[in-house]
């Protein structure tokens, strides 16, 4: 499941980058992909940040296939990709459903292009990408890397997680899985077996989706948690027991042995460390999908940061008991209420959709900054008294692995991004939201990648 | 803070501290210092550190990848994300402003561990 190099396209500008490389016209049509990346301990990501869909007056006319564009827009393309600090991807369209290649001309337009690209912007990767309906194809570049990789992954995001290329298989497996896509096959099998998904926080939510994660054979979970289980856990979940008290066992450690019961073909990856501390971040940057169950804003605001930086569908789960009087320990519970987010990069993230705000995430640290967060949450649980809250948890990571089953197999025609739970009355409903144009982590977080230091 | 005020500030970091390095993350401007040291009594001696200029804070915000022990007792600290990386945040009210130099900055709020 190494990555080696894949290319990822948010959700917004993937619809638009697929309609503008096959619009029909007198030339070639050529889009450009403004690119970030990200180096993992298993490979290199490459984060299209941006489009730019050149004019029809950049383009002159050519004798060989392909298009070609005039100096001076190539000059602004590289100015534009310089004052951002970015690469440059040139992205064009092979029609026909087998797989595509680049062409001759295509192939020497990319080894001539690229090493200048490289020269001017030497920080970031750039390439040369031919898409074809269910395949890509074409030339990356490293930064500082001499010569051109042909191997590499493109994933994009629309109501579920596409990859190019796709696993081999028959062409009946091919329509059983266009058709049922949740019937046990060798499509559905294999793309639960490439998946790593990451579940933060392994309390009441995140073991049971740790767990179910691991019936429907996802190739590897990682498991971040520093905690070791107590008793209050026996009440959230039902994925802990008594020995793993009694001989004070990491969470961690106690899922994985649990996991191996399920499942031993799956790998169990053990981060005993919180978000946002470098262990967990490196876990988190490999990872094909995030499920946070963790319960606080702060740690939320940081799982959705590095989610979005690295372009990571990341579903969010939380339970909380509302009080009429949160200041008496008596009071009678007026709500039970859970939420269920779906982030699909590119689409609305939790600032967007107002969950997160910074009025909510600083009051959660008393009002002051990060060194007082860790005094404010242990405060406050200590405030709350352990509940019998493992079914409604239950039901979250039901809901959020079924989220993550629509992300990998798009057995649904849309995938709800918000859903509410109203443990009082046992129901579910749908929230419609909305991307935030103005939302500043989408603007400045989203695909940046690692930083390029100068 | 204005932009030129954070380009004079960067400016001052990177000459005064060898290898510091810059980068722009988001809205922000964010200066790595390879190296910073601690007070005597501080174990480690010295860390790397890492000034984030916001346009629309007064003051920059300070982070240090790792908090000292002062005389073996570790300060109160928390964590915090920055540039998708983990540093160490800590509570210092230090009285500065735009009058004052970068250098100021870090080397007061390296006080904290006096």
């Amino acid at each position: 499941m190494s990555v080696g190099v894949e290319v990822r396209i948010p959700l917004h500008l993937w619809g638009r980058l697929w309609d503008e490389v096959r619009r029909p016209g007198p030339d070639e049509p050529v889009v450009f992909g403004l690119v970030s990346h990200g180096q993992t301990s298993d490979g290199t990501l490459v984060l299209v940040r941006d489009i730019i869909v050149p004019p029809t007056t950049a383009f002159v006319r050519s004798t060989t296939h392909g298009a070609k564009w005039t100096g001076a827009y190539n000059i602004s393309l590289l100015n534009e990709a310089m004052e951002h600090r970015l690469g440059i991807l040139i992205f064009h369209y092979h029609a026909g459903t087998d797989q595509v290649r680049m062409s001759q001309d295509d192939e020497q337009s990319a080894r001539e292009l690229l090493p200048i690209f490289q020269m001017v912007a030497p920080g970031r990767p750039h390439g040369s990408i031919v898409l074809g309906e269910s395949s890509a194809s074409g030339l990356i570049l490293l930064p500082d890397a001499s010569h051109l990789l042909k191997d590499f992954r493109l994933r994009f995001f629309s109501d579920a997680v596409r990859t190019f290329p796709q696993t081999e298989v028959s062409p009946s497996d091919l329509v059983l899985h266009r058709r049922q896509p949740l019937v046990d096959g060798a499509v559905t099998r294999s793309r639960l077996a490439n998946m790593v998904v990451a579940v933060v926080g392994l309390s009441g939510g995140g073991t049971q989706v740790a767990t179910q994660l691991a019936g429907l054979g996802i190739g590897e979970i990682i498991g971040i948690d520093a905690q070791r289980v107590t008793r209050d856990n026996l009440l959230a979940t039902d994925e802990f027991g008594w020995a793993d008290i009694l001989l004070r066992r990491r969470k961690t450690a106690a899922l994985r042995s649990k996991v191996w019961w399920i499942n031993r073909q799956i790998r169990f990856t053990a981060v005993d460390a919180l978000v946002p501390e470098k262990p967990a971040i490196d876990a988190l940057k490999r990872a094909d999908l995030i499920v946070g169950c963790v319960n606080n804003l702060n740690a939320r605001a940081d799982v959705q940061e590095i989610a979005w930086r690295y372009c990571i569908p990341y579903v969010d789960i939380g339970l909380g008991l509302y009080p009429f009087d949160p200041d008496d320990g008596l009071s009678e519970i007026a709500a039970i209420g859970g939420n269920v987010c779906a982030a699909v990069p590119g689409g609305a993230c939790l600032w967007c959709t107002g969950f997160l705000t910074d009025e909510k995430v600083q009051r959660e640290s008393g009002g002051g900054d990060r060194s007082y967060l860790r005094t404010a949450i242990a405060a406050r649980n200590g405030r709350n008294s352990a509940a019998y809250v493992a079914t409604f948890n239950g039901v979250l990571a039901g809901l959020a692995v079924s989220d993550v089953l629509q992300l990998i197999l798009g057995y649904a025609p849309a995938l709800a991004v918000r859903k509410q739970y109203d443990a009082l009355s046992g129901t579910v409903s749908e929230v419609v939201v909305k991307k935030d144009p103005q939302c500043s982590t989408c603007s400045s977080v989203l695909a940046a990648g690692d930083p390029l230091w100068q | 803070m204005t932009e030129k005020t954070i380009e004079r500030l960067t400016a001052e970091l990177k000459n005064s501290y060898q290898g510091a390095v810059t980068t722009k993350d988001g809205g922000s401007t964010l200066v790595r210092l390879p190296e910073v040291h601690f007070a005597p009594s501080c174990q480690p001696e010295s860390a790397s550190a890492m000034v984030g200029f916001d346009p629309a804070k007064p003051k920059p915000d300070f982070y240090v990848k790792v908090i000292p022990a002062v005389r073996g007792v570790q300060p109160q600290h928390g964590n915090s994300l920055i540039g998708g990386d983990n540093w160490c945040t800590f509570s210092y009210n230090l009285s500065w402003d735009e009058e004052h130099t970068a250098v100021q900055f870090v080397e007061g709020m390296l006080r904290r561990f006096a």
